[in-house]
């Protein structure tokens, strides 16, 4: 019992480092606090959903079709939706409360959307389901691949940002927009680039999620809520810290869900979140201000 | 002075409506009343610190099932206090742990609050109580809901403009020009938000429990509707969130407007609010009455 | 002593920005704080006044410590200050910014007691008040006269002036000395931190110069400026 549930907190908790990386990228650098990110996440889940019910296409393939789409439809929204929000604000500040504003409007818009296509039901769809043995515990094959799959996906990035030309323009931006065009970076360009990473990790994690997952239209601010939780702990641009945060608030929301009551794993989040607040507002891995 | 006696006189004619109209008639009455008063609290708060809530529906909703679980056993008077109290200690908690924080911590924490009450109380009544729903019996007709909600906005006026005359009000306006000017001449910045959030919660979790005879049954997915948050925010920005009778002027209008939406389209409602949101923020970043001064202002200037 | 400080330092991760300084003033005693640009003159002005807390050290006020309280505290406290870049409350008329301090201060005036006290700080600055106009449509010299007018209208103990007389022209610069030099000769304790060396030589009997976070002079201001490391620390600032 207690290895399952450590081996399903790892599997969730995984997930939920890759959408917190993606939600991070989009706060740190292009300063967007995106409040309809859940919601792309679960257009990515039903899409996955729609292409292996409908197409027949593995979600593993369907990966490879879906995260350039989210990068080009992010890419998209910063363009037309945010950058006249960025240019309106200038350095006043204002940025923050109108993309939470914009994002605000645009999350009910895509949930209707969903709402209006699938109904409100939970959905999910058979992939893999078959056990596989783990260190003694049956655990489905899919969650075994989510898991790899986020591994694989949220490691590469990070190293990708850590030690590329192009994931040093990132992280400059992230540190010191003002300073950044000093060395020549186009803050602009770099801003709606990590938008469109940012989302395009939204899409991955959705995808993922689904795999294992049911997921209904209404979903979709739950996993903001959590991604944001997981970003704060991890500390604001801190990608390190986003993927072990994601991984505890995994384990931690298995383990109550198992251990004390699924009716809580929300409560768990928000008795986090509260605990952060009060004792690291900075976040558990970063320094103090 | 006179804008407060004014507004004073136009809830007293309203009162009058239950003589003269249907039962839509005065349903139509008790929604834009409600909403004009959540308007203008959530903007007593969220407008001069510009500190985002979208919580309104956490207390809204406290408000509703404190009447559902409590309205058998105690006097309506007194349901109605344990209300406020309530309302007032969920503000406290959510304020204490995130108003001293950078206004973001707080957007996050009210974000999912909604949310998350929902799904306490829901544990709750199935893991604990064992019943999921409950009913509201109570003696009181539309037109009590009616004036108790008038009541509560006649409250509303004398509040706000006891607060324009105060020092909270000047230390609001400091807030809201520069935070760092407001600290260092000495005004204690958490306390001066706290205490408006707790005011304005109080106030939003009375309008949830004051128009909860209306349901009749009651559950969580009911009462705790994310729509009602975004309903609140849209009026009280279209308005302007700064100005006084901002909130006013941007509630009456939409709720009609969304009454007829929502008639119109049911499936579609919620893809409409959000179109017409992002239109608010696009275009009228400061509310209707903002964008009338500074057209009347460029044309001062020319003439 | 009015103002004690002792070994105070405020790191920005690996940035040293104040880095173990120490100094003391008298009341009534007008010191200059001098040094190249990011030697942490402002940084250490932040600590003082509450917008930064110290990474370590002491800060005492009168004998109290006000190092690491919150600024609205060391406020009521006593400590005023201007700001670098003028900051005056563009939404509120000339009359409420400077009553702000007055009404939320160490003496919580209110109603006519607050109002009178703002205009007669007004009046000492030299800035005459039309009704109804806002703050944010003064001129520069204007808005500098009203944020000293405000940091005036809680009556301070330690008024902190971080480069209140740059950007002003040469007749603007002398009012600016004489309005000081005034306030100096009501008794007033001023830490300013100051460009103008003109200024400085006819405001302050004492420097405390600073060079990356750490103080490299302390005395009259005369023997100070000609110290060979102070030359050198300005030379450098300037190189830089």
């Amino acid at each position: 019992m207690l290895l399952s549930t450590l081996v399903f907190g790892l599997v969730l908790g995984g997930s939920y480092a890759l959408i917190a990386m993606g939600l991070s990228l989009q706060y740190g650098i292009a300063r967007i606090m995106n409040l309809a990110y859940g919601e792309v996440m679960i257009c990515a889940a039903f899409a996955a959903m729609l292409l292996f019910n409908v197409a027949g296409l593995s979600p593993l393939l369907s990966l490879v079709l879906l995260v350039p789409a989210g990068w080009a439809i992010s890419w998209g929204i910063y363009q037309v939706m945010m950058r006249p929000l960025v240019a309106r604000s200038g350095t006043t500040g204002r940025l923050e409360v109108d993309s939470i504003l914009a994002t605000f409007g645009l999350l009910f818009v895509v949930q209707g959307v969903l709402l209006v296509l699938f109904g409100g039901n939970f959905q999910s769809y058979a992939f893999l389901g078959q056990g596989v043995n783990v260190l003694g515990t049956q655990v489905a094959l899919n969650r075994l691949i989510a898991f790899g799959l986020s591994v694989l996906i949220g490691g590469g990035l990070y190293l990708a940002l850590t030690h590329s030309r192009w994931g040093l323009a990132l992280r400059a931006v992230a540190l010191s927009p003002g300073s950044a065009p000093l060395v020549g970076i186009e803050v602009n360009r770099v801003a709606r680039a990590g938008f469109a990473l940012g989302g395009a990790l939204a899409v991955a994690g959705g995808v993922v999620l689904s795999m294992y997952q049911t997921f209904s239209a209404t979903m979709g601010v739950i996993y903001t809520m959590k991604a944001l939780v997981i970003v704060i702990m991890g500390g604001v641009g801190n990608l390190l810290g986003a993927l072990i945060a994601g991984l505890l608030l995994g384990l931690i929301e298995t383990f109550v869900s198992v251990y004390i009551d699924p009716g809580l794993t929300l409560a768990a989040t928000y008795g986090l979140f509260l605990v952060i607040l009060l004792w690291r507002p900075q976040g558990l891995f970063g320094g103090a201000k | 002075m006179t804008g407060s006696l004014i507004a004073l006189a136009v809830l007293a004619l309203v009162a009058c409506g239950p003589y003269i109209l249907d039962a839509y008639g005065i349903g139509l009455l008790i929604g834009a009343v409600s909403y004009t008063i959540l308007a203008s609290a959530w903007a007593m708060f969220s407008g001069p610190t510009r500190y985002i809530s979208l919580a309104t529906v956490a207390f809204y909703g406290t408000g509703a099932y404190t009447v559902a679980v409590l309205s058998e056993a105690l006097p309506w008077p007194l349901v109605l206090v344990s209300a406020a109290v309530i309302g007032g200690v969920l503000a406290l908690l959510v304020g204490l742990s995130t108003l001293r924080l950078a206004g973001i911590y707080f957007v996050i924490f009210s974000f999912g609050l909604a949310e998350l009450i929902r799904q306490l109380i829901t544990w709750f009544e199935v893991s604990v109580s064992g019943t999921l729903g409950r009913y509201i019996f109570l003696e009181l007709e539309p037109r009590h809901v009616l004036w108790q909600l008038l009541a509560l906005a006649a409250v509303v006026v004398l509040i706000t403009g006891w607060i324009h005359r105060s020092r909270i009000g000047l230390a609001l306006k400091v807030i809201g020009d520069d935070e760092t000017v407001a600290a260092h001449a000495g005004i204690n910045l958490a306390r001066t938000k706290l205490i408006l959030f707790v005011l304005s919660s109080v106030l939003i979790t009375l309008v949830g429990a004051i128009q909860s005879p209306r349901w009749v049954y009651v559950e969580p997915g009911i009462v705790f509707n994310p729509q009602v948050s975004f309903l609140t925010v849209i009026m009280a920005l279209l308005g302007g969130a700064t100005k006084r009778w901002g909130p006013v002027l941007g509630a009456v209008p939409l709720f009609l407007l969304f009454e007829w939406l929502s008639a119109r389209f049911p499936d579609h409602f919620s893809i409409l609010l959000g179109l017409l949101f992002i239109g608010v923020v696009f275009l009228l970043p400061d509310g209707v009455l903002a964008a009338i001064e500074k057209l009347r202002k460029k044309k001062e200037a020319r003439a | 002593m009015m103002l004690e400080i002792h070994e105070a330092a405020k790191h920005f991760g690996g940035v040293r920005a104040v880095d173990g300084l120490s100094f003391s003033m008298n009341e009534g005693e007008v010191v200059g704080l001098l040094g190249p640009n990011g030697s942490g003159k402002t940084t250490l002005m932040n600590l003082v006044s509450g917008a930064l807390k110290p990474t370590s050290g002491d800060i005492l006020f009168d004998g109290v410590a006000i190092g690491g309280k919150r600024p609205d505290v060391i406020a009521r406290a006593g400590v005023a200050r201007t700001f670098q870049l003028v900051r005056v409350l563009p939404s509120l008329s000339i009359l409420e910014n400077v009553m702000v301090p007055a009404a939320f201060g160490r003496e919580a005036l209110w109603g006519r007691a607050a109002e009178a006290r703002a205009e007669e700080s007004l009046a000492r600055v030299g800035l005459k008040v039309s009704p109804g106009k806002l703050a944010g449509d003064l001129t520069y010299i204007d808005q500098k006269r009203l944020e000293l007018a405000r940091a005036l209208a809680a009556r301070p103990r330690l008024l902190l002036l971080d480069e209140w007389l740059a950007g002003l022209n040469p007749t603007e610069l002398q009012e600016g000395i004489a309005l000081i030099r005034q306030l100096e000769a009501e008794g007033l304790t001023i830490l300013l931190v100051e460009h103008i060396m003109d200024a400085v030589r006819a405001l302050c009997p004492r420097c405390v110069v600073m060079a990356s976070g750490s103080k490299i002079a302390d005395g009259p201001t005369a023997e100070v400026l000609d110290q060979p490391e102070v030359v050198a620390a300005y030379l450098g600032g300037i190189d830089a």
